[in-house]
């Protein structure tokens, strides 16, 4: 989840010449914190093809071949770095991307093999470990994350694949002694249909190999792809129903011990008081490990470390972070909203003075969430003199490479990261702190050591989703539709952690925040620069809040919070108004007909406007975010505080659907993350996170979820991601529907402070 | 330390352990099946749902003695080759994501299908108490209604 310069150029035409020089030198500024990023930038996909093309076969094998520990068996033929071709014609494909539950490990093979010319069954999938090959191709940064995978990687899929058919068409040809031309490609078999004569990819693959990998395949056809656009049974399902497949929590690795961790109470704590001889003498320990910010106890079992940890008794030292508290924080922010300083992300027109008119404003306050991914942070680390070995459910493979050769002052072709699955990333998974206290405990205890985080570690050490303080305002003309909108935003960074660094050997500290200049930290008001209304009068503001409290990105990033603030006021002055939600909105998105087929959809589809029973209300939300558009209708049933969400409609455009199954599945678990974030917070006490299970941060359960129907839009235009945008206008259209049905206008999340709750 | 013995998947297991041990761990570091995962620790979330003596519960939170002479089965021990109904229904609806909650859910869905063979909407809500961050309910409701058809 990061900023690249060649996004912010995007940001930087959509938000005109005004702010454009405002933030002069931003390419410059861009280069100086991270030359290869820029240089990557301006690369486009197909020059970073040709590179890969051109460095042919042997680069391919050679220095970036993923250096997974799954070496290519003997049989294997690579063609380029993302798929080889075995003696009985698999093709072995490489997934460079983290599976975290959004199918990723499915639709981005699927794609290449399409282009191959392969069935289904015929692929066998070899996780990548930490190679600059599978970098992704604008940001030169391997990461997963900001629902970016197929928006970056469909294209150079494709080519692969192509890339890839075309080396094997060429190597039947010499075969067969015919021209290429007069050969076609199905089913992992090459047919001269004039001779009737057909070859397998696996007897030429080897020949195919030798060959040099042409720099500009031709793509098929839309027309000619089998599998793109269809339902495709997840690869990754089976072993999810038998209890096969693993998790960083199920590695095992010869003669490894298993460590436990308890950190500071408060950020920065340091341990004060404790007896590590107390703590060896309980069954099963074999070492106690003092961190800098917390001790971890190393045993035989999981449970052994746990045990002696949970019996210890720790004292803490004081840091200036002690006194935290939600109370201060929310005053803290109030004053910063007040006094600023503000940044300004866009100046358009007037500003939020516009015309003269009837001024309405508002302040929306958005709270700490965790990300409480079911599987707690882990890491196994294996560290000796000359090698440092990670098994690692991470998003971030570059920040954890990057982090291991610092910590352990190994060479990059020293570190060697085996990624499993993740049960859940939600961004949280892009940080790599907890590698870091993996390769400090095994360094110290000299042998391959597993850290698995209690729940209550991982719910009060998250890297929270920050809080937010949004004051919105508006001039109406005399229908009550804005000509001038302003938002000011007191936030903290989102990219702290995960903005790309610089090149290895300009590496300072990895582990450590670092705050993008301003004007690349967009993320604090994404989805408001990115609206789709016409309102020629616009201010967006950010206050850049210095937090104490660790955060970071989290599903939906900016596009969550600031489309609850926006697509909420939008039915305030809907009301102020006594216009309709929907006609508002209609008049607002008039001439973008892609827009207004995604509003009207959702509308349709969920019967807007027809007669409710009593106690029923409808509420709209529509949100511009992550490469694509989505509306959604919320009918929920209030009776006093109670509410029962009985149905969510959705309707999406990402420009193309790869698969429908997979594309629905994320949208409908996204609304449930979504609906989630309306009741679970994290609030503040003496420096500590008062939640730290699930039983005081109350996730959305099955008999609480409301009956979801996603329809999809395929308007051709560009890729967007699917991860993500479920769930950003989740927020917004409940509330809405919960105005609609009470007049109670929540501007403060989450909705349970208002004494609302999900029945 | 102890000596507890029980029926594990239609094996006889014994072990020497701490006889407070929860369940859960016993049979992940113990008897190294790794199926059944550790979410809350609190019975909050049922990750770590197993069925003793066919009941569904949330091994988290039993110590292993509790186990002594009775029948343990976990994800691994549903089936041999995913047939249980569930496990086919799980797939034919593509139900998981992250799949990290899912052994539990499995193991969840199944005991109710032991008891109720034709559950009601209110039977899913009311025996399907786990938590799922990546939001397959909606799936689930359908997988368990469609092989309670078959």
């Amino acid at each position: 989840m990061s900023l690249s310069a060649s996004r912010f150029k995007h940001k930087i035409a959509e938000i005109g010449e005004i702010v454009a020089k405002e933030i002069d030198g931003v390419e410059d500024g861009f280069a100086a914190l991270d030359p290869s990023a820029a240089l990557l930038s301006r690369a486009t996909r197909r020059t970073v093809l040709k590179a890969i093309a051109m460095s042919g076969v042997s680069l391919a094998i050679g220095a970036t071949l993923p250096a997974d520990g799954s070496a290519e068996a003997a049989d294997e033929s690579r063609l380029n770095a993302w798929v080889g071709i075995r003696a009985d014609g698999k093709a072995v494909i490489v997934v460079s991307q983290t599976e975290m539950g959004q199918g990723i490990s499915t639709t981005l093979p699927v794609v290449l093999a399409d282009e191959l010319g392969i069935l289904l069954q015929d692929i066998v999938l070899r996780d990548a470990s930490f190679d600059p090959a599978y970098r992704h191709p604008q940001y030169n940064w391997m990461f997963t994350g900001n629902s970016e995978s197929i928006q970056a990687f469909y294209d150079l899929m494709r080519r692969m694949g192509a890339a890839a058919r075309e080396m094997l068409v060429a190597a039947a040809a010499q075969r067969l002694k015919v021209k290429p031309e007069e050969l076609s490609v199905d089913a992992g078999k090459i047919r001269h249909a004039p001779s009737g004569r057909s070859i397998g990819f696996g007897a030429v693959a080897a020949a195919a190999a030798r060959l040099p990998v042409p720099g500009a395949p031709k793509l098929k056809a839309q027309s000619k792809l089998a599998f793109v656009g269809r339902p495709v049974p997840r690869f990754d399902l089976p072993a999810k129903t038998d209890g096969s497949a693993k998790f960083g929590i199920d590695v095992a690795v010869p003669g490894m011990l298993s460590a436990a961790l308890k950190r500071s109470p408060w950020p920065g704590g340091k341990p004060s008081q404790y007896s590590a001889e107390t703590i060896k003498a309980q069954p099963g320990v074999v070492a106690v490990v003092e961190l800098p910010d917390g001790i971890a106890v190393v045993a035989q079992t999981y449970w052994q470390a746990r045990k002696a940890l949970d019996s210890a008794k720790i004292t803490w030292g004081a840091a200036e972070t002690k006194d935290l508290a939600s109370s201060t924080i929310a005053d803290d922010y109030r004053h910063r909203l007040e006094q600023g300083p503000f940044y300004v992300h866009l100046q358009k027109g007037d500003g939020d003075a516009g015309t003269a008119g009837k001024r309405m404003e508002a302040v929306y306050e958005i709270p700490f969430q965790a990300h409480a991914t079911m599987e707690p942070m882990n890491c196994t680390a294996s560290v000796t003199d000359h090698s440092c070995e990670i098994w690692v459910p991470t998003q971030g493979m570059e920040l954890t490479h990057g982090l291991a050769m610092r910590e352990t002052g190994l060479q990059p072709e020293q570190i060697k990261i085996h990624r499993t699955l993740a049960g859940g990333g939600f961004g949280r998974r892009l940080l790599a702190d907890f590698v870091k206290q993996a390769i400090q405990i095994s360094k110290r205890v000299g042998v391959p050591t597993k850290l698995v985080w209690s729940r209550e570690e991982d719910m009060t050490h998250d890297a929270y989703r920050p809080a937010m303080l949004h004051r919105i305002s508006a001039v109406l003309d005399g229908t009550g539709k804005p000509r001038a909108i302003g938002h000011r935003v007191v936030s903290p960074s989102h990219l702290l952690y995960v903005f790309p660094r610089p090149t290895f050997p300009d590496l300072k500290d990895w582990s450590s925040p670092i705050a993008p200049p301003p004007q690349y930290d967009s993320m604090a008001v994404e989805g408001l620069i990115s609206a789709l209304y016409d309102i020629p009068n616009q201010r967006i503001e950010q206050h850049y809040y210095d937090s104490k409290i660790p955060v970071s990105v989290w599903r939906t990033t900016g596009h969550g919070p600031n489309n609850f603030v926006l697509e909420s006021f939008i039915d305030e002055l809907a009301a102020a108004a006594a216009r309709d939600p929907l006609e508002l909105r209609r008049e607002l998105l008039r001439g973008n007909n892609r827009a207004l087929k995604v509003l009207d959809l959702a509308a349709q589809k969920a019967g807007w406007g027809q007669p409710l029973p009593p106690g029923h209300a409808r509420g709209l939300a529509f949100a511009n975010a992550f490469g694509g558009l989505i509306a959604q209708v919320a009918e929920i049933e209030i009776r006093g505080k109670d509410i029962k969400l009985e149905r969510i409609v959705s309707a999406v455009d990402p420009g193309r659907v790869l698969d429908p199954g997979i594309a629905e599945s994320n949208i409908a678990g996204g609304i449930v993350w979504g609906i989630s974030a309306l009741r679970t917070q994290i609030t503040f006490k003496n420096g500590s996170p008062e939640q730290s299970n699930f039983d005081s941060f109350d996730p959305l359960h099955l008999w609480e979820t409301p009956r979801m129907e996603v329809h999809f839009i395929e308007s051709g235009e560009k890729l967007g991601g699917m991860g993500e945008i479920g769930p950003v206008p989740t927020s917004a259209a409940v509330c809405n529907a919960i105005a609609a049905a009470t007049g109670e206008r929540i501007r403060s999340l989450p909705i349970t402070a208002a004494g609302f709750n999900f029945v | 330390m102890t000596v507890i013995a029980f029926d594990l998947n239609g094996k006889s297991v014994r072990a020497d352990i701490d006889p407070d041990t929860p369940l859960l761990w016993a049979i992940r570091e113990e008897f190294g099946l790794t199926g059944t995962k550790y979410g809350c620790g609190i019975a909050a979330c049922g990750a770590c749902t197993v069925h003793l003596d066919g009941d569904a519960v949330r091994s988290c939170s039993i110590p292993v003695s509790a186990a002594q002479g009775r029948k343990v089965v976990t994800i691994e021990g549903l089936s041999k080759d995913r047939s249980h109904p569930i496990q086919k229904a799980w797939i034919a609806h593509q139900v998981p994501q992250c799949g990290y909650c899912q052994s539990g859910m499995i193991m969840a869905a199944a005991a109710l299908l032991a008891q109720i063979p034709r559950p009601s909407d209110g039977d899913i809500d009311s025996a399907i108490t786990n938590i799922c961050r990546c939001g397959t309910y909606k799936r689930i409701r359908e997988a368990i209604h469609a092989a309670a058809k078959r």
